[in-house]
């Protein structure tokens, strides 16, 4: 496992399977906290200082600044919003009045670091092996963070956020960042949720850097309740009578229910998990499989799906197939 | 308020937690939970609801003999029972 910076981690994990032509409410917010993760790591750097309890940057020639592109990047954006110090919360106001396509160029700046650094690759989108993208011949790109990595960050934070008495200050910025971009579902299971709020306010209660942080939010009132309108619909989607219903009515939630045509009809589960594998690796995915049966469990690009076999009853003949549904912890 | 360490300092130290553990071994945070709940991995703990903290050389060494043992086939009740002869 690589030691990554605050803004890598966070980038590695929001970015994994975000599709390159969304423009939806959760990728602006998701830039947005690329840029905040960016201004976390000047502090904990040095690249911003603090004295007297307010933020300034530590100077032009600071070599935090030019040794990477991502930091620089929001160096020019931000350098002249303040005179001087200023507390966090007008530096974050800052990162949210910043242009969207901006906010863009930071992703797309750290996406190129984490792509140098193999860690993170662009790659042919899961939704472009659904039957109906995939006959119109639609191009859709997606990203896809290197398996170790990820799944190393993750387990850290779990780790470190359900088992320490008190996180790392690291840990309490990243918690910070997938809270303000609804990333915490990435993270934890349903049945931890109660464990981590107490884990929240502790934090809030007894570390200086976490309560400064937690009271701060990246977005304003219309935006963050469009976003929540839409997580919420989401997770009601995610949840087991949600799984059930878009999988009859796909396209309430397309992303949740792709139909992977498997050509041929199988004598056997076996078989035909082995075919739609072939499938996806064949589209540069990377399939692991983690059980097998009639309804087999299989982590597709980090993303853990049940393959359902499935058919679409077209007007003279039925379209055999598995549908993949997400797979809830 | 702390800092985490860098993977070059949690490689030289003496005692590691179990978030440092999961960066050394790339294991998953709810295994590493589970041995230890089951006793395969020794640990210190100041008070109860303090942070758990492992002698790195011998619970990596142990990891990977618990890596090598469940690679094998062997369940978790067997392994169990191996430990304890031990």
């Amino acid at each position: 496992m690589k030691d990554l910076s605050i803004y890598e981690r966070f980038a590695l994990i929001s970015l994994n399977s975000v599709r390159n032509s969304e423009q939806t409410a959760g990728r602006y917010l998701k830039d947005r906290c690329i840029v905040a993760a960016v201004v976390i790591d000047m502090i904990f750097s040095g690249a911003m200082q603090k004295p007297g309890g307010e933020y300034l940057f530590a100077g032009p020639d600071e070599p935090g600044l030019k040794d990477r592109d991502a930091v620089f990047e929001v160096y020019k954006l931000l350098k002249d919003r303040h005179q001087g110090a200023a507390p966090l919360a007008s530096w974050m106001r800052a990162v949210v009045r910043t242009r969207k396509k901006d906010k863009r160029r930071v992703e797309e700046t750290v996406a190129q670091e984490l792509m140098e650094a193999e860690l993170l690759s662009r790659i042919p989108a899961l939704i472009a092996c659904d039957l109906f993208f995939s006959s119109s011949d639609l191009e859709v790109t997606e990203y896809r963070a290197q398996n170790e990595q990820y799944h190393a960050e993750i387990e850290y934070i779990r780790a470190e956020t359900l088992d320490a008495k008190m996180p790392s200050e690291e840990v309490i910025a990243l918690l910070w960042l997938f809270k303000q971009s609804g990333g915490l579902t990435h993270i934890f299971s349903g049945r931890e949720y109660e464990q981590l709020q107490g884990v929240l306010n502790r934090i809030y209660r007894e570390d200086p850097f976490g309560r400064e942080l937690f009271a701060l939010t990246l977005g304003d009132g219309i935006f963050r309740k469009w976003n929540s309108i839409l997580s919420f619909k989401k997770d009601l989607i995610k949840s087991q009578f949600g799984i059930g219903f878009v999988s009859r009515i796909p396209f309430l939630q397309r992303s949740e229910a792709i139909f992977i045509e498997s050509e041929k009809m199988f004598a056997n589960a076996w078989e035909r998990l082995t075919h739609v594998v072939e499938i996806l690796e064949a589209k540069g995915h990377v399939c692991a499989v983690k059980s097998e049966g009639a309804v087999p469990l299989v982590e597709i690009d980090n993303v853990l799906y049940e393959l359902i076999p499935d058919a679409i009853a077209m007007k003279y003949l039925s379209i055999h197939g598995v549908r993949l549904r997400r797979y809830l912890l | 308020m702390s800092r985490q360490r860098s993977i070059e300092k949690i490689k030289h130290a003496e005692y590691v937690s179990i978030g440092e553990l999961v960066r050394l071994t790339g294991m998953r945070y709810s295994t590493l939970k589970y041995y230890t709940e089951v006793g395969f991995l020794p640990f210190e703990q100041q008070g109860e609801k303090l942070t758990r903290y492992y002698r790195r050389e011998d619970t990596i060494t142990r990891i990977n003999e618990l890596k090598e043992l469940r690679n094998s086939g062997m369940s978790i009740d067997e392994i169990k029972k191996i430990m304890e002869a031990d």
